[in-house]
């Protein structure tokens, strides 16, 4: 009998836990409904900082108040904007990873600020009645700017112009000859493709594959990965000629800064860099303005074609009408005389310019020894833009380039037609079969055929990186060898304590490093080459006390 | 107070407290020991008292049983709930990411093809985009998803139990950034 009611106490015990477990069970489940809630709104509070973020951190002069609460219900998500902002410009900011030390909660994700421009902003979690029941976070956004050719990203395609229905053509075989072009060169260095669909019309193959060879190819572009189908697939071709799939899935969009005209289209991946009167932060046109207001770097303008010569400067005008070197399809098309602009490169009176079309070829002189060559590294960067005169009006067709050339210089095209201007190399390398030419090619909206040395053993290596967003091509006179033609980064660019918007003083001074080459006394190179900006961000939780 | 004796309930727990005082050494019966009918106790129960317990018992036995019962489809209902809602917020938070709703659809498991979720969910759950919301200047898309739990216990049918509904916000721009789905 003792037994039987042990068995009892026992089995009444045990269906108590079972009841008691089972109502908590019921309760847990009950409490799933809120626990989803509580999820779905911190990610809508992070994508909110996110939003926020992304329309006013890259506008321009942009400004947000202190603790302006922002929610989207209760339970639902919302935040705070912390400190706020004033006049926020992230092409201008002068903070820099390697000049903060203190202020970087990066160790718990393991975000590294890179070697670029930095802004830091944090959102917070407002006050309970605000947020419900979503627990305390701080979101962190990293504002970061860096050109992308010192970043090494080496060959940047941006989206075609709009309007434009022809493809942007880097990939076609067509035809041989004088006339026909191809897309056979070598980036050692990533290949970034912006927006896919600008290289597709209706006669482009689909899947594409890049033809040139390339060390990694990305795509920054969320169409790269639509599913379920992939519209515009796009692959590339590595350096030992085989297939090179894109290193990356959809990513966070990134931006050359507000483009001119109407619309708010920052993150659609066009490039606008060369004149953007909307954005003239990352604007190469207003570099030069801003360099030559700080007393740096005066600006000279090529808007006359008059024939021209000075001992004192470093460029002279020339009317041929036997052309030294005659440009594609001369004299058809060209009045009885050649304009010819000349520059020379390793000249320390070499100014910033802006060549307007009146002449017909520019002649950019470079070193004719090997000492030369060493020395123009050393020389201060200079930036010229090259521009039609007038809407549609003449536009520079004829490029050379005479030796070899070590000095840093931005060379920026902006037309307003896709128009061709002709690249050509003259004379002979310095040394070798290799003409080395270090420059960051920029060019908008005009059609650049890359002409091979008429030798067949020398080839041509630019140094610096080329942002374009309309076709480059190489003439098919100089053949299909990939190696003839090399893209390729540079990666000692000169830095100096100069600020990047021109705001001068010691206590906005950058003071980053890049490369090992860091030249007193001289421009920035990397303060006024076109930047891209993007965001990274991060979200932690608090922790409770 | 007195207790009152006439109770059936409380007759038998009075002996059994009585049989359990009684000293182990005595026994209460036995045909060798046993006493004169004149001294002899009571031995056994009335009818009343055994039936009386029975149906105490058997009351006790069918609550245990309806209990179990109840808490076992308490629990089978739990699992469904959790499997609804998790489903559920999986949706909302694939739309979050910038997938549609049309996506959302493709990628999420059929329930044609998942047992599981056929008898845990009632009906096809849904991410309807509401438009957007503006917050202090900031545009947000909203979306409301919804989905309920089913709570038949005859495979062949469904009905319809707790019906719930999640807000999410996603940002304008992953749109804004996406060409329409081909």
């Amino acid at each position: 009998m003792a037994a039987a009611l042990m068995l009892m106490i026992v089995g009444g015990i045990f269906v108590s836990s079972w009841v008691t477990l089972m109502s908590t069970r019921a309760m847990q489940v009950s409490f799933l409904e809120e626990v989803c809630k509580r999820r779905v709104g911190v990610e809508s509070s992070r994508l909110l900082g996110w939003q926020l973020i992304t329309d006013r951190g890259f506008e321009r002069n942009g400004s947000k108040g202190a603790n302006e609460i922002l929610s989207l219900g209760d339970g639902l998500g919302s935040l705070s904007t912390a400190n706020g902002w004033s006049n926020l410009n992230i092409y201008t900011s002068t903070s820099t990873a390697g000049g903060m030390s203190t202020v970087f909660p990066y160790n718990h994700t393991g975000l590294r600020p890179g070697a670029s421009y930095i802004t830091v902003e944090q959102l917070t979690r407002p006050s309970y009645a605000q947020s419900g029941n979503i627990d305390n976070y701080n979101g962190w956004q990293f504002l970061k700017t860096m050109p992308p050719v010192l970043g090494g990203d080496v060959f940047c395609v941006y989206r075609k112009p709009d309007g434009v229905v022809t493809e942007l053509d880097i990939y076609r075989d067509v035809g041989s000859g004088s006339n026909g072009h191809n897309a056979n060169w070598t980036v050692e260095g990533r290949t970034v493709v912006r927006h896919p669909p600008s290289f597709f019309v209706s006669s482009t193959p689909s899947p594409l594959q890049l033809p040139f060879r390339t060390r990694a190819l990305y795509i920054q572009s969320y169409a790269a990965a639509e599913p379920p189908n992939i519209p515009y697939p796009v692959y590339g071709t590595d350096l030992d000629g085989d297939a090179l799939l894109p290193s990356n899935m959809p990513v966070v969009p990134s931006t050359t800064g507000p483009i001119g005209g109407p619309g708010d289209r920052r993150h659609h991946g066009y490039l606008d860099v060369v004149r953007n009167d909307d954005n003239p932060d990352n604007s190469l046109w207003h570099f030069q303005d801003r360099e030559a207001a700080a007393g740096r770097t005066a600006t000279v303008t090529i808007d006359v074609a008059g024939v021209f010569n000075s001992a004192t400067e470093a460029y002279w005008i020339a009317e041929q009408k036997n052309p030294t070197y005659k440009p594609p399809g001369w004299p058809s098309g060209y009045d009885d005389k050649l304009r010819v602009l000349f520059i020379k490169l390793d000249s320390s009176f070499l100014k910033n310019m802006r060549i307007y079309g009146v002449v017909d070829q520019i002649i950019f002189v470079g070193q004719s020894n090997a000492a030369a060559f060493t020395n123009a590294a050393t020389l201060k960067p200079v930036i010229i833009t090259v521009m039609p005169n007038g809407s549609r009006g003449r536009w520079v067709r004829d490029i050379r380039f005479e030796r070899e050339n070590n000095r840093r210089h931005v060379l920026a095209f902006q037309d307003d037609g896709g128009r061709p201007v002709e690249f050509s190399w003259v004379n002979n390398p310095v040394s070798g079969n290799q003409f080395r030419w270090r420059c960051v090619l920029v060019n908008e909206y005009q059609s650049i055929m890359f002409n091979m040395p008429a030798t067949l053993t020398q080839s041509v290596r630019w140094i610096g990186g080329v942002m374009t967003n309309w076709t480059i091509k190489r003439r098919a006179a100089g053949g299909t060898n990939a190696s003839r033609l090399i893209f390729a980064g540079d990666n000692r660019p000169p830095l100096t304590n100069i600020s990047p918007g021109g705001g001068g003083g010691a206590s906005d001074d950058l003071n980053i490093t890049i490369g090992n080459d860091l030249s007193s006394g001289l421009s920035s190179f990397a303060t006024f080459l076109p930047r891209d900006a993007w965001l990274e961000t991060y979200f932690l939780p608090v922790a409770p006390p | 107070m007195k207790i009152p004796s006439r109770l059936p309930l409380l007759t038998v727990v009075d002996r059994c407290l009585r049989w359990f005082a009684q000293p182990p050494s005595t026994p209460r019966s036995g045909l060798n020991n046993r006493q004169p009918s004149s001294t002899a106790r009571r031995a056994g129960y009335t009818l009343i008292e055994v039936l009386a317990a029975g149906a105490i018992v058997s009351v006790g036995a069918t609550a245990m049983v309806s209990l179990s019962s109840t808490l076992m489809l308490q629990e089978e209902f739990a699992t469904r709930v959790a499997i609804t809602r998790n489903h559920q917020e999986n949706m909302a938070r694939l739309w979050q990411l910038g997938l549609s709703p049309l996506q959302i659809n493709a990628l999420m498991p059929a329930q044609a093809q998942n047992a599981l979720l056929q008898q845990a969910v009632h009906g096809t759950p849904a991410l309807v985009e509401t438009g957007l919301t503006t917050i202090n200047g900031v545009v947000m898309e909203t979306a409301r998803c919804t989905a309920a739990v089913n709570i038949s216990q005859d495979p062949r049918n469904e009905v319809e139990g707790a019906s719930f509904t999640l807000t999410a916000y996603r940002p304008r721009l992953v749109t804004d950034l996406r060409p329409p789905p081909p």
